[in-house]
């Protein structure tokens, strides 16, 4: 009975089952005249929506930020490339802190054979003509930020070009040789962590440890091209315990200096220019009244979405294998220096190109859509009708700068379209 | 083995029934959506019929004066999965929906009556509707974008009556049943904007209706013979109501914040049914009855266009060869028939259905599995190309035991 009763009742649940996995609706739209019946603005588009398109017409300025207030040159932090080229003058920065950590792996009683510089693969951007990596010196500074385009060079100390070994494709600066007091302080400063660990006053020997740190600078002579080095040079320090030679590795902190040229700064304000090299910013002065006027002519007061349409040319010279960034902001604040708009950059918005975007080949134009109804609608509620529109390529610090060196967008004035709604 | 086999796809179906709300897009016009039909398997498999029927695994799912019926603790529940099909002559969706209809239980206590306590919906709101058109957003002329624009209509929620009733058989010729309801209606409904394409963003606006009630059933029975006549009916005090709006105007600055309370009465209804038993093989039953939607209160907003409902509903029952004692087990089981027309709570809504069951039962004077087929259809005059039409499959178990007796008792 027991049985008869289970296939019975499986019965219907198999057929519950081969219910589910067939194709059903999760929405319907069959209806509509009873849903109007009931709510006639729920099924009525022409009450709902209103698509509004506009040209270029909305644009009543435009022009380009350098970075900082009244200066010329972008700082890239983690990023490190060198040379000039089209324009632009970079200088790459390098930090060696003596940690306790790799300290601790030297004995008093090493022997130092030498010190050298390993710097990973590189690649000449177009930005220059020359592709000799020989062009690119090796400095030690005493300047200590990196930010300083003055203070550094003033004070630098030149150990030597970098020299090109083919078998690896690395770069090497040995400077044993040549700055017996420079090998020698770093070295000393490798030993602090043993000579401390005997000596009776501990305490002032860790102080100067932690603060043992090595700064140098790699730069270019004119039209050497710009050299972008994809990962953090080495500091190797090569010494013999025991008659036996051994090697400790010590990675860099980099950071990049980028200068505009004063030949250049003139002419690039009157373009509408995103730089990533210089983190130059585009910018847009707009007039929305005639959206607003469309508002209140409609009584559709919502914005329910709106973009910029922009059409973007990128450098001649620029490398196509990696996406520009956008970083862009719409706003009511008019700001006539980078160093302001930095201030803001937790409020501003990040468009992620893809590929198919905005890769195209160097010179032809890419039309991206940005959405900026989030800025709009709180602006256009409170009457507003002037806004600017910022544009840069991203400074983002988890990129690898190398092949993003050249990287620089021209914009077109941008068009608008907006699609408004009501709120029942 | 075979009970624990059950349970555990009833807690199941039960699972996948609370991810699956009905919905109905007739139910839109009605005030509290699409009434849903009330009753243990053994009710449903007459198409809703049972006023009439002495009957104990009914519970007082359609008459508390059944429960004068009652002389061992019974459980019922009932769970539906329907498949729906929605057309309105150029469009037509499927769904599916899978809900628990139905918990009921009878305590007897001897001399003093019977007691039983029930949940079960009595609507449903849910609604999921959704229009879309496409617009041209092209800002470059020659280059068209074609956009989506949408709107959209969800609702949610139901009503869900609470009882808790108590009933006695006088002298065997008049069984009595008295219940107190405590009746639920939540219903939250959202509607929104959208845009798809190159620009992708959405408004939502929703509310939340919240209600209460308190409300007295009452039934009587007449078994005269073969013939058991029966009446019910249930009355709603005027409760009170809470409705609160949303609506996300701007993206930072968002929220306009409404809310307001008002009063709100459901409507009253009353059943009058009969029930025949032929012999030990047939038994026959209908209603008829009414629920007077013209009596429904609520302040929020006129009532338009409600009307009384009035239903009529007939069943019966086959049992091949109730008395045998090693009967065969297609021999005892109970086929079962049904018929309903009702009428919904405007005045050209209408719903038909048919239904064909069997109870098979579970253990000696246990158990009954019920397990109902149904076809339904719901129109409204209104919109003659509209129709809602309906497969369910509806699965009742119920279960009694005497308190005093063993029911391992072997003959």
């Amino acid at each position: 009975m027991h049985k008869n009763v289970f296939q019975l009742f499986f019965l219907p649940s198999l057929l519950l089952v081969t219910l589910t996995c067939s194709k059903l609706d999760t929405v319907t739209s069959a209806g509509e005249e009873i849903v109007k019946s009931v709510d006639p603005n729920q099924v009525n588009f022409g009450n709902n929506f209103a698509t509004l398109v506009y040209d270029q017409s909305l644009v009543t300025e435009s022009w380009s930020l350098p970075k900082k207030a009244n200066t010329n040159f972008g700082y890239h932090i983690n990023h490190l490339f060198a040379g000039t080229g089209k324009g632009y003058s970079a200088t790459g920065h390098l930090t060696f802190k003596i940690t306790p950590s790799f300290s601790s792996k030297f004995k008093t009683s090493d022997k130092l054979d030498t010190i050298k510089f390993v710097f990973d693969t590189a690649t000449v951007s177009r930005l220059g003509t020359t592709t000799s990596y020989s062009s690119f010196t090796l400095y030690s500074t005493t300047d200590t930020s990196g930010y300083n385009a003055s203070s550094s060079m003033a004070t630098r100390k030149k150990i030597a070009a970098l020299q090109h070994d083919s078998a690896t494709n690395k770069f090497a600066v040995y400077c044993d040789s040549l700055d017996s007091l420079l090998t020698d302080s770093i070295f000393n400063a490798c030993l602090t962590y043993d000579h401390c660990s005997s000596d009776a006053s501990v305490e002032s020997c860790r102080a100067a440890l932690d603060t043992s740190s090595f700064n140098f600078t790699i730069a270019g002579t004119d039209s050497t091209g710009m050299a972008a080095f994809f990962h953090a040079p080495a500091l190797v320090v090569i010494y013999t315990r025991n008659d036996k030679v051994r090697y400790d590795t010590l990675k860099a902190v980099t950071s990049t200096l980028v200068s505009e040229s004063e030949q250049v700064i003139d002419s690039l304000y009157t373009k509408t220019l995103s730089s990533f090299t210089t983190q130059r910013t585009a910018v847009f002065k707009l007039d929305f009244s005639p959206l607003v006027a469309a508002m209140d002519s409609t009584g559709l007061k919502e914005i329910l979405s709106a973009a910029a349409v922009l059409t973007g040319t990128r450098s001649p010279s620029d490398a196509l294998d990696s996406m520009p960034i956008i970083t862009y902001w719409l706003t009511t604040k008019a700001i006539t220096d980078g160093k302001a708009l930095d201030a803001n950059l937790d409020t501003i918005r990040k468009y992620y190109g893809t590929e198919k975007t905005l890769v195209q080949p160097a010179g032809e134009a890419t039309t991206i859509t940005l959405p900026v109804d989030y800025f709009l609608q709180n602006h256009l509620s409170q009457r507003a009708t002037v806004f600017y529109l910022y544009l840069q390529i991203s400074p983002l610090k988890s990129i690898v700068a190398g092949d993003r060196v050249a990287q620089e967008i021209i914009w077109q004035k941008p068009r608008f379209k907006a699609v408004l709604t009501t709120i029942n | 083995m075979v009970m624990k086999h059950i349970l555990s796809l009833f807690a199941l179906l039960t699972l996948l029934g609370a991810t699956a709300d009905a919905q109905s897009v007739l139910g839109l016009r009605f005030p509290q959506g699409l009434p849903l039909q009330e009753g243990s398997g053994a009710a449903i498999s007459f198409a809703g019929t049972g006023v009439g029927v002495e009957n104990d695994l009914l519970g007082m799912s359609k008459n508390p004066a059944n429960l004068g019926s009652t002389n061992r603790a019974v459980f019922s529940s009932l769970i539906a999965a329907e498949l729906l099909r929605i057309d309105d002559g150029k469009n037509k969706t499927d769904h599916l929906d899978m809900n628990l209809r139905l918990l009921s239980l009878s305590i007897p206590t001897g001399k003093f009556g019977t007691i039983g306590l029930s949940m079960s919906p009595r609507s449903n709101t849910a609604l999921r509707y959704r229009l879309t058109n496409t617009v041209n957003t092209s800002a470059i002329a020659n280059q068209p974008q074609i956009d989506t624009i949408e709107l959209g209509l969800i609702k949610s929620g139901g009503t869900i009556a609470w009882q808790a009733g108590w009933g006695i058989n006088i002298k065997n010729k008049l069984r009595l049943g008295i219940a107190y309801e405590r009746l639920y209606f939540s219903s939250r409904t959202t509607t929104s904007t959208a845009t798809y394409g190159s620009i992708n963003d959405i408004l939502v606006d929703s509310s939340r209706t919240l209600a209460s009630t308190n409300g007295i059933r009452g039934g009587v029975l007449f078994p005269i013979r073969n013939l058991t006549l029966g009446f019910t009916g249930e009355y709603f005090f005027t409760g009170n109501a809470t409705e609160q709006s949303h609506t996300r105007g701007t993206r930072d600055s968002l929220v306009l914040a409404n809310r307001r309370t008002f009063e709100q009465q459901p409507p009253p209804s009353a059943t009058v049914g009969a029930s025949y038993q032929f012999n030990q093989q047939w038994m026959a039953a209908l209603d008829a009855g009414g629920t007077l939607w013209d009596r429904y209160y609520s302040a929020s907003k006129p009532v338009i266009g409600v009307d009384n409902a009035y239903f009529f509903s007939c069943g019966a029952q086959f049992i091949p060869a109730p008395n045998l004692l090693t009967p065969k087990f297609y021999e005892i089981m109970q086929y079962r028939a049904g018929v309903r027309y009702t009428q919904l709570p405007t005045a050209d809504a209408q719903e038909f259905a048919v239904t064909a069951a069997t109870g098979l039962p579970m253990q000696a004077g246990g158990g009954i599995l019920d397990v109902i087929l149904s076809f339904g259809r719901r129109w409204d005059k209104a919109f003659p190309k509209y129709a809602e039409n309906s497969f369910s499959v509806q699965i009742g178990i119920n279960g009694g035991r005497k308190w005093y007796q063993s029911s391992d008792t072997n003959y």
